[in-house]
């Protein structure tokens, strides 16, 4: 497991195409990179591929499977082989951090709190987190969030991983790490899609690189066919990101 | 399109959006409980959830419901009293207090202040909840939002619905007893007596049964606005669609659950 097929997806919202007519093939443990602008439906397109927005039209395969025809039951299981790193970080607010974090052991496994806390100090100490996980999300920074936040989507080691924005709103120190993070889970061979605004990023990273303007791919290829395309529109967002 | 043919358009969207929120809350409610009884996964950690929930619904509302049922009883009874008793028939404080309180505003004035209070903060949790992206990423935790989030809330409130009506309805009765006994030198037993003979167990039950359908569908309706919110600016807009909502469901189950046992 597994590739993701998105196949003539198109996705409206008040009568106006959010994702316009999109294909596009990951495959198994590639690590595709959608660049854009604000508002090009990067966010969007990552969560149709991970089915938590809904489709006018087109298909979305993964594995040969289209996730759009699973019944409620499939599609829980769908999202518990893929992890998502939100962007706003999306922590449960009324849990502890650590409630946050437990929240996958206590609900699938019957596991000991101290096996589920075993599991979760080791993915606390890889990222270098060190603030009191007894307390609400909310005494946390903005980097610490996405940490706890990167831990939550990764500790039950999904195939697929979806990281939107990673490292918007982040300070040199957090995003350094986070990049590290990003880096060691690329080695890992997970099929990982990755929406980012960061150019050099998302070069010095991803295998494959798909522009994303109003809803539609103008050019995805090899991170060396986008950095030498001649097409127009490819060459002008690279100059100005 | 001439004035007919917007009209007939008007109607059918209308029409067509009643039937999407009808069909969504009574599929919220029909659904988180199936999903609950269906599948065990996650049951102690939503057991926990529902402790939470009835703690909030419940107990933090027992002062102002307290407050409102004793304000009632007294009222009931003053009221009442010296009519009845000018007309040798204070034995019938019984089935005015029954009518009154135990089938109509018990139920009814609970399930008011549980909407004022629970509903509204649960419209505005969920729609937070959603504008933040948690519903989301709860599911893709693989953790059906059904269960752990609907759910428990539904059943926190009908639980706590059903206590809290009982208890109105225990306090109205001491209020209307303490103004009986200052005002008339009416003796407990007597007063008991009275409530004894008017109160049925139908009555008892007709009680219980709007309270809890009461909290069914207040729960529901407010639940389902909350995920109807996908903007901060939706937020308080949501939650006063479930207020309203809720109140135009209050009367029509009332209606309804009346017709229902005393027709």
């Amino acid at each position: 497991m597994g590739s993701i097929y998105i196949k003539d997806v198109t996705m409206k919202y008040a009568n106006a195409s959010v994702i316009d007519n999109l294909t596009e093939r990951i495959s198994d443990g590639e690590f595709y990179a959608i660049l854009g602008i604000s508002g090009s439906g990067k966010t969007t397109l990552l969560k149709i591929a991970a089915g938590l927005s809904l489709i006018t039209s087109g298909v979305v395969e993964v594995d040969g499977k289209n996730i759009f025809k699973y019944s409620q039951k499939q599609m829980l299981d769908y999202h518990r082989c893929c992890g998502f790193v939100f962007q706003n970080s999306a922590l449960i607010s009324n849990m502890s951090i650590y409630e946050n974090l437990s929240l996958y052991y206590n609900y699938h496994t019957d596991l000991s709190e101290k096996d589920i806390y075993q599991k979760i100090k080791k993915y606390l100490d890889y990222v270098g987190f060190d603030n009191d996980i007894s307390q609400r999300p909310n005494i946390l920074s903005t980097g610490e969030k996405m940490l706890i936040n990167i831990i939550r989507a990764v500790s039950h080691e999904p195939d697929f991983i979806f990281w939107d924005s990673p490292l918007s709103n982040l300070d040199t120190h957090y995003q350094n790490r986070i990049r590290k993070i990003i880096m060691d889970f690329k080695n890992q061979k997970k099929t990982m899609i990755m929406a980012t605004g960061d150019t050099d990023f998302a070069f010095s990273i991803a295998d494959r690189i798909g522009i994303l303007k109003k809803g539609k791919i103008i050019e995805s290829g090899t991170t060396e066919e986008i950095k030498n395309s001649k097409y127009s529109m490819t060459r002008e967002f690279i100059e100005n990101n | 399109m001439n004035f007919i043919g917007r009209l007939y358009n008007n109607f059918l969207t209308s029409v067509n959006l009643k039937i999407k929120y009808y069909g969504g809350v009574a599929a919220l409610i029909f659904y988180s409980i199936k999903d609950y009884f269906t599948d065990r996964k996650g049951r102690k950690r939503i057991n926990r959830i529902i402790v939470m929930q009835v703690y909030f619904t419940g107990n933090m509302a027992l002062k102002i419901i307290g407050l409102a049922a004793l304000s009632l009883g007294i009222v009931t009874v003053l009221e009442s009293y010296y009519i009845l008793s000018n007309y040798g028939v204070l034995k019938q404080v019984g089935d005015i207090i029954n009518i009154v309180i135990i089938r109509e505003l018990g139920p009814f004035f609970t399930a008011f202040i549980i909407l004022s209070r629970s509903a509204t903060a649960i419209s505005a949790e969920i729609g937070t909840m959603m504008v933040n992206d948690e519903i989301n990423a709860l599911e893709m935790l693989g953790i059906n939002s059904l269960k752990f989030i609907v759910f428990p809330r539904i059943a926190g409130m009908v639980i706590a619905g059903v206590f809290l009506t009982i208890y109105f309805n225990a306090i109205s009765l001491i209020g209307g007893f303490l103004v009986g006994s200052i005002i008339g030198d009416l003796s407990f037993d007597t007063y008991i007596n009275y409530i004894i003979n008017s109160i049925t167990f139908l009555d008892v039950l007709m009680s219980i049964l709007k309270s809890a359908v009461f909290s069914l569908f207040i729960s529901g309706i407010a639940i389902y606005y909350g995920f109807q919110a996908f903007e901060v600016t939706q937020i308080p807009q949501v939650t006063t669609k479930a207020v309203v909502s809720s109140i135009f469901a209050l009367f029509i189950i009332d209606i309804l659950l009346s017709l229902i046992f005393y027709l």
